[in-house]
């Protein structure tokens, strides 16, 4: 059970991220690099919540707190990193390979997202990922039949890929100096972030209902991200 | 450094500057009949598309190639190199007879790399600065270079990863990063593994270890300085030798004693054996490339992974230190690797590859940009050249490593025949029937970063025994020239760094290498500003630092709390706790 349940856990978790890394940002170097700074920027991110989370200590025995924290620290790196960015947006455009091509936007856009979002569900999974190799489970206290990891598992796919498309909108807002797509982006992660609280919780079927919350918030954030990309202005 | 012959160039070269200035459109007039010709000031080259696409071409087969031969292995040949350094240094034969006739034409080229001097004349020569197209065709090299580096440094980290979770006893696995409800009230140095009274002793043995490695890298240094190569090769076999062999041994039966798999004396003889046997014949000798980058990679991971045994303490100064020690031998004017970068630069002798694959070489050096190659990358783009001008492109092609040369290629073409001999070639179509020498002369390829003037190519187009290349290796060997360069140190020290986060926690490994990486992100960056050789430690090891404390400290108890779970039942007596169901579920949050 237990080596069978970690590669399941294991590539649910980051299978569908993976797999977009190594089709289409290992193709070119500087989106790795990309990548990686933008992984750089989430650890920090999530590195400032927590020294926060450590010294206030009421945050620890309120999840809202907390997620509330973590979220605000993620929103403001991605502001900074955005800054960061657009310092070098015109170096970023001539090196790559279609130095002209409307697509370089939403495209550093996306690969800085899934940076985020792999940073991001690497940290919070590992190590769950690497209990799950033990022979005993933790069954979820919203659905019984359900074990922790593997909720953990498709919750952390889901995010890897909200990040990307929370990303993609935000950075589309902010190039054309609109702050209105950026505060929806934010608002989706509280929601989404928050609707994991279901999980834990004893109501009945949560882990359902935050999985579809996520979901749902997918596929909208989704289609706003691939408009940014058919927009032209 | 100390040859005179590379300090009087630094001295004339305003007088060059000014006769060969006023030169420059006569002789580069006759060869604009050729319709595309590009104009006398390559500075100013037009952006054509076609050489864009050349430069893009030749690149991607670089990177085609194996990458590691970039990073570690600059050369595969090691009787060649053998052939061609002991010549030289017993008698001054071969080499130095053939570049006798080079001397004068060769004194403006051998220019020492962009230290300050060289930086003054670029200010004085305003009109030599790197236009916006070049600095991102720099950048956009530099990007790959740094692609190019992170595989390997990764595999290595990942592989020291791997030792140290493999060997780690099996119930640590249950207990990896989850604390228990209420944690332990500990200093923070107990939690890593510190012991009260072992501070002291700690740092004494961390000097120890700093001291071998620094007694080792001045002796190097001073070997090579007074050209003792046959002594340095010799010392290099054994030390590989013996890394593999006893590391080798170490890990496999620490691996299997802590899995309980039963092996026999004369198997596990016979595994050591070929294991190093394979391992120094591929690494001095010759074989699949990608061989030898693993054995490479392999031997920094095995070797990190021994350097964990050392108790926790001594090893995070111990890393302290040797950023600081890597600092001063990098940056200092009398630190022993810029002794053994200016020797070879000012020397005509490349370093031999070998000191990559030793432990003591820390810092990275810098490729040649794309600019340097510039006037080669763009000159074959007329096919019907005159042969002055492709011998004028020739010379430039090795004289340009400085951008602050261009204008000397009208001057050494003037004196230029003997530039000539490996020259007159296409520089980028090379087909199979090209002749060694000329595939190995100056073709426009960044030069070795070690000696990034342009003697070295000298050295080989002039004087190389003509080897029977095929086309294969000479793009080897080409592809293991221009490019970054890391030494192997960093790779052990890296991943000394990861593998000892790796025994504490998944969340501060994970921290610890996207951290060390950025700060190796940071180091290349910094190194396509400045030019130079500089330390690749001092940024990563901080970060890296940094990161495994805050991250220790506060990140995984914070990731941690988010994952409600009911309580831990400690079974006395029992190896292990189990999580039991009665206590309630849990769950995740995600942040």
């Amino acid at each position: 059970m237990a080596i069978i349940s970690f590669f399941g856990n294991a590539l649910m978790a980051y299978g569908p991220a993976l797999a977009v890394f190594f089709l289409h940002v290992t193709q070119h170097a500087q989106l790795v690099i990309l990548l990686m700074t933008s992984a750089f920027f989430w650890l920090l991110s999530i590195l400032v919540t927590s020294i926060f989370w450590y010294i206030i200590k009421p945050l620890q025995y309120t999840p809202a707190g907390t997620i509330f924290l973590g979220v605000t620290f993620q929103e403001v790196f991605r502001l900074l990193f955005f800054k960061l960015m657009s310092k070098a947006e015109t170096g970023l455009n001539t090196i790559s390979s279609t130095p002209n091509s409307p697509l370089n936007q939403p495209n550093n856009a996306f690969v800085t997202g899934l940076g985020f979002g792999i940073m991001s569900g690497l940290i919070s999974y590992v190590s769950q990922l690497a209990e799950s190799t033990g022979p005993a489970i933790v069954r979820c206290n919203s659905c019984p039949g359900v074990d922790v990891f593997f909720m953990g598992a498709i919750t952390t796919s889901l995010f890897i890929f909200l990040h990307a498309a929370w990303n993609m909108i935000a950075f589309h807002g902010w190039y054309r100096g609109q702050w209105l797509p950026f505060g929806f982006a934010a608002l989706a992660h509280y929601a989404a972030s928050y609707g994991t609280l279901l999980t834990p919780s004893s109501i009945n079927c949560g882990c359902v209902m935050s999985i579809a919350i996520c979901v749902v918030i997918l596929i909208v954030c989704s289609g706003l991200a691939f408009r940014t990309i058919t927009d032209k202005n | 450094m100390r040859s005179p012959r590379s300090r009087s160039p630094r001295t004339i070269f305003p007088e060059v500057v000014v006769e060969a200035n006023p030169s420059s459109p006569s002789l580069a007039q006759p060869s604009t009949t050729s319709p595309v010709m590009p104009p006398a000031d390559f500075s100013a080259r037009p952006p054509s598309a076609p050489a864009r696409g050349r430069i893009r071409n030749r690149r991607r087969r670089i990177q085609g190639r194996g990458n590691v031969a970039q990073v570690i292995n600059s050369e595969t040949h090691f009787i060649d190199r053998i052939k061609r350094f002991f010549p030289f240094a017993s008698k001054s034969s071969a080499n130095n007879s053939a570049a006798d006739p080079i001397p004068i034409a060769g004194s403006p080229v051998v220019v020492p790399p962009r230290t300050t001097s060289t930086v003054e004349l670029q200010e004085q020569l305003p009109a030599e600065e790197l236009t916006e197209d070049e600095k991102m065709e720099d950048l956009k090299f530099y990007m790959e270079q740094i692609y190019l580096i992170i595989k390997p440094v990764i595999c290595c980290m990942a592989l020291s990863i791997l030792w140290v979770k493999l060997t780690t006893e099996f119930e640590e696995n249950y207990s990896t990063g989850i604390d228990q409800q209420s944690p332990p009230q500990t200093t923070v140095g107990s939690s890593f593994g510190f012991s009260r009274n072992s501070s002291g002793s700690a740092f004494v043995s961390a000097l120890a270890i700093l001291g071998q490695i620094v007694g080792a890298t001045i002796l190097v240094a001073i070997l090579f300085y007074f050209n003792c190569m046959k002594i340095l090769y010799g010392v290099f076999v054994l030390i590989v030798t013996a890394l593999l062999g006893t590391f080798g041994w170490t890990l496999a039966s620490e691996l299997l004693s802590i899995h309980n798999l039963a092996l026999d004396k004369i198997t596990f003889w016979f595994f050591i054996w070929n294991l190093v046997a394979v391992g120094v014949l591929m690494i001095f000798y010759k074989g699949p490339l990608f061989l030898q980058q693993a054995y490479l990679v392999l031997m920094s991971s095995m070797m990190a992974y021994t350097l964990t045994k050392l108790p926790a303490l001594t090893t995070w100064i111990l890393l302290a230190l040797l950023a600081i020690w890597d600092l001063i031998a990098v940056l200092c004017p009398f630190g022993p690797l810029r002794i053994l970068v200016e020797t070879a630069q000012n020397e005509e002798r490349e370093i031999p590859a070998l000191l990559y694959s030793v432990m003591i070489w820390m810092m990275a050096t810098p490729g040649d940009p794309p600019s340097s190659s510039r006037p080669s990358s763009t000159a074959p783009t007329d096919g019907t050249r005159s042969t002055i001008s492709r011998r004028m492109s020739a010379a430039r092609s090795d004289s340009s490593s400085w951008n602050v040369f261009h204008d000397y290629g009208d001057a050494s073409a003037l004196i230029g025949p003997s530039f000539a001999v490996g020259s007159g070639i296409e520089l980028e179509e090379r087909s199979k029937d090209r002749s060694p020498v000329a595939a190995t002369g100056p073709r426009g390829e960044p030069m070795p970063n070690v000696s990034p003037d342009s003697s070295s190519a000298r050295e080989t187009a002039g004087d190389r025994p003509a080897p029977s290349d095929t086309a294969a290796e000479v793009e080897e060997e080409e592809a293991a020239r221009g490019g970054l360069k890391l030494g192997l140190g960093d790779f052990v020290f890296y991943s000394v760094l990861v593998a000892r986060a790796a025994l504490f926690d998944w969340i501060t490994t994970l921290a610890c290498t996207v951290a060390v990486l950025t700060g190796l992100n940071m180091t290349i960056f910094l190194l396509a500003m400045y030019q130079k050789a500089l330390p690749a430690l001092p940024i990563s090891i901080a970060f890296g630092i940094l990161f495994y404390f805050v991250s220790a400290v506060t990140l995984t108890p914070f990731i941690n709390g988010l994952v409600r779970r009911p309580d831990k039942v400690i079974v006395p007596g029992a190896e292990t706790w189990l999580w039991v169901g009665q206590g309630g579920g849990g769950g995740m949050l995600y942040v």
